[in-house]
């Protein structure tokens, strides 16, 4: 095969038995990879109703046939499971250089199954593949981790691994790779800690064979040439500033989340948003493989009590440990971020957490005694301290670590967790923000900004600017963004990138460079609208699972803070996210009933019956 | 008439004040596209242009007071 290596690497720690099988070429076509596999071979495999930290739940790893290419941005994967947090399927995308070190190794996926009876680790060097016992790095931070499989297989291994966090189950740990990237997500890396496999190393020297090498440079220099014209002048402002330059888009607008989404601007934005984090933190841009932006960001705090050394923060981060905490102390939330990072902790579900707490504490929900401190609005240290407790499940830290929605139960209002299906939002305010309102509530994995992200058209300008107020306009809009993310994540490319400059320049995207570079990699011949056909079949096969795992329309929806309390202030004043009048459309025009199931006739045109 | 400047990113080099928020005097009536224009702003550079937090289109009359903020497309979040 071409593109795809054909292989793929199934890992039962049950019986410590690793077995390579073919990638069926029928399954490659229909599904492309990366989050196509993992949908696909869930559904096959997992039991929609199988305890998340059980022996039957599995964890599908897959890179997509660009991966590993000199596609720009060809450096994804995605890691599909059952989410510890939310009770349902999750998928978590991330970056760096180990999805193509995976993919140079000759493996398109890894299938990790059963519980392995004694912490292990997993070692691929190219077509071998062994499990190597791993109690002695048990407890270890994620950094500690790499440098200790590095020093143990390869100094040029490409690591993916859990740091305590994912240990201990915290709900919302992540499998962190090549130390500072995350598949952060619902909880990937618990799912592994419950597993007892604390990472993968990988060496690949391989290259990925190319179909037609000649249509795929061509494709290549194209599109990369768009993206030269654009920058020629001007830098792209993601590698000038990171994501964080974001909060420009989301202050201006009224949708930057701020206390626990009770406000839509934050006073003290401009002290952690993207060019004061240049001025003050940044050591230098870093990108991931094969990527001409670098958004990727080197920092250093170099003094005072939170003073370190590490990446980030991105622009979610500075959402959900700044502005949604209140905390306008940029060195405090970087101090978090690194330690999210080296205990192996999503940072938008952190936040989430603790910006919840504080509204419990606040409200006198909460007492004292029992968080341990005072749970204060805009305190930096207690931010941090939170931060290390819940990644090791200490004192108040256990609490955390079940999730804002378990927290907000437990004291008697769960409405003050920012969630869709038990995910935490990410730093968009959907009532200044319509589509984002119908994107959090109609994701498969809950609250998600990247699984159709109407931020770009309705905030940023891309690829044409939309209005954020408007709602009649957004169900067939957020269909079509969502099937097209869904062709991103299976083709192993960075959303950043694509949704710029691998589609048509016009709001309805069509994924028209996408095609061609996936047509040069693997010689199947896609049409565009083949494509995005199986973009549609991959957003309606998570549906099936999401049903399946006893989900329903009831559970399309958002907390009453969204659609019920008016925004207080600024440019998105007294509205509310007008979801209801959207949710109807959006199901006509999925082909979906009333009650928010496919029908017969939409699956039998994706070939899901 | 006096209008609120805040730039960002690339297009801080045609704001008057760099960083930070500049009150501006323009005649009364001044249009965004005019004030962009009046910026010295090249109709090659992209720009999205919010006027009180909302967009707003080229040809709308700016009032006194009226805050804009000026900032590039941006690939991602
Ligand atoms: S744009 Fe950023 S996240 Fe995406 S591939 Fe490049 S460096 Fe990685």
């Amino acid at each position: 095969m071409y593109g795809w290596c054909g292989k793929i690497l199934r890992v039962d720690l049950t019986h410590g038995r690793i077995t390579p099988e073919a990638l069926d070429p029928g399954t490659a076509r229909d599904w492309i990879g990366g989050r196509g596999f993992g949908i696909h071979f869930l559904r096959k495999e997992v039991p929609p109703g199988c305890d998340p930290f059980g022996p039957q739940n599995k964890v599908v790893m897959a890179t997509g046939p660009l991966t590993g290419t000199a596609a720009p941005t060809g450096a994804r994967y995605v890691v599909t499971t059952r989410s510890p947090l939310t009770g349902a399927i999750t998928c978590s995308n991330s970056g760096g250089y180990f999805p193509a070190e995976l993919k140079k190794s000759g493996w398109d996926a890894l299938i990790v199954e059963g519980v392995s009876p004694e912490p292990v680790y997993l070692w691929i060097d190219g077509e071998r593949a062994e499990l190597r016992p791993a109690a002695h790095l048990w407890g270890k931070t994620t950094h500690e981790t790499d440098d200790l499989l590095r020093a143990e297989t390869h100094a040029e291994a490409r690591t993916a691994v859990i740091g305590p966090a994912g240990e201990r189950r915290v709900r919302f740990a992540a499998i962190m790779n090549d130390r500072d990237r995350a598949a952060g997500r619902a909880g990937v890396g618990a799912v592994l800690g419950a597993k007892n496999l604390k990472g993968i190393a990988v060496r690949g020297e391989g290259e990925v064979a190319l179909a037609d090498p000649a249509a795929f440079k061509a494709a290549n220099a194209k599109y990369r040439g768009r993206f030269k014209e654009k920058t020629r002048d001007n830098p792209p402002p993601l590698r000038l500033h990171g994501t964080a330059i974001t909060v420009v888009g989301t202050q201006s607008h009224g949708v930057f989340p701020t206390r626990n989404f009770r406000e839509g601007q934050f006073e003290g934005w401009e002290a952690i948003y993207g060019e004061t984090l240049s001025r003050r933190f940044l050591v230098r841009p870093k990108a991931c493989f094969s990527c001409p932006i670098a958004c990727g960001r080197v920092t250093r705090v170099p003094e005072g009590p939170f003073q370190g050394e590490g990446e980030g923060p991105e622009y979610e981060t500075v959402y959900a440990l700044g502005s949604n905490c209140g905390v306008d102390d940029l060195a405090a939330l970087t101090r978090a971020n690194y330690l999210c990072n080296e205990l192996g902790l999503d940072t938008i579900s952190m936040g989430g957490a603790i910006a919840c707490a504080m509204e419990l504490f606040e409200r006198g929900l909460l007492p004292e005694a029992e968080a341990g401190m005072p749970l204060r609005w805009g305190d930096g240290a207690a931010l941090v301290e939170l931060t290390r407790r819940t990644g090791l499940r200490e004192g108040f830290g256990d609490r955390l670590a079940e999730g804002s929605l378990r927290l907000a139960a437990r004291y008697g209002a769960p409405e003050l967790a920012m969630v869709a299906k038990g995910l935490d939002f990410a730093g968009y305010d959907p009532r200044g923000e319509q589509g984002m309102g119908l994107a959090y509530a109609t994701s498969p994995i809950g609250g998600s900004h990247m699984r159709g992200d109407p931020a770009y058209f309705e905030l940023l300008g891309v690829p044409v600017a939309a209005d954020p107020h408007s709602w009649e306009d957004k169900p067939p809009l957020i269909a079509k963004w969502q099937d097209v993310f869904c062709v991103i994540d299976a083709a192993g490319l960075c959303v950043f990138f694509s949704v710029r400059y691998l589609v048509e320049p016009d709001l309805w995207i069509r994924p028209v460079g996408i095609t061609e570079l996936l047509n040069g990699a693997t010689g199947a011949g896609y049409s565009p609208e083949e494509v995005e056909r199986i973009g549609e079949r991959i957003f309606n096969a998570e549906r099936l699972y999401l049903l399946a795992s006893g989900f329903s329309a009831k559970d399309d929806t958002l907390p009453p803070r969204i659609l019920r309390e008016p925004m207080p202030s600024g440019p998105a004043k007294g509205m509310v996210c007008r979801l209801e009048e959207m949710l109807g459309p959006y199901y006509r025009v999925r082909g979906w009933s009333p009650e928010g199931v496919p029908t017969r006739e939409t699956l039998a045109s994706l070939g899901l019956l | 008439m006096e209008v609120w400047i805040q730039a960002f990113a690339n297009l801080k080099a045609y704001a008057p004040g760099g960083a930070g928020e500049t009150l501006l005097s323009v005649p009364e009536g001044t249009t965004l596209q005019e004030l962009l224009e009046r910026l010295g702003i090249p109709p090659t550079v992209e720009v999205v242009a919010l006027v009180n937090g909302k967009r707003a289109a080229a040809q709308t009359p700016l009032a006194s007071g009226d805050r804009l903020t000026l900032f590039p497309p941006m690939e991602g979040g």
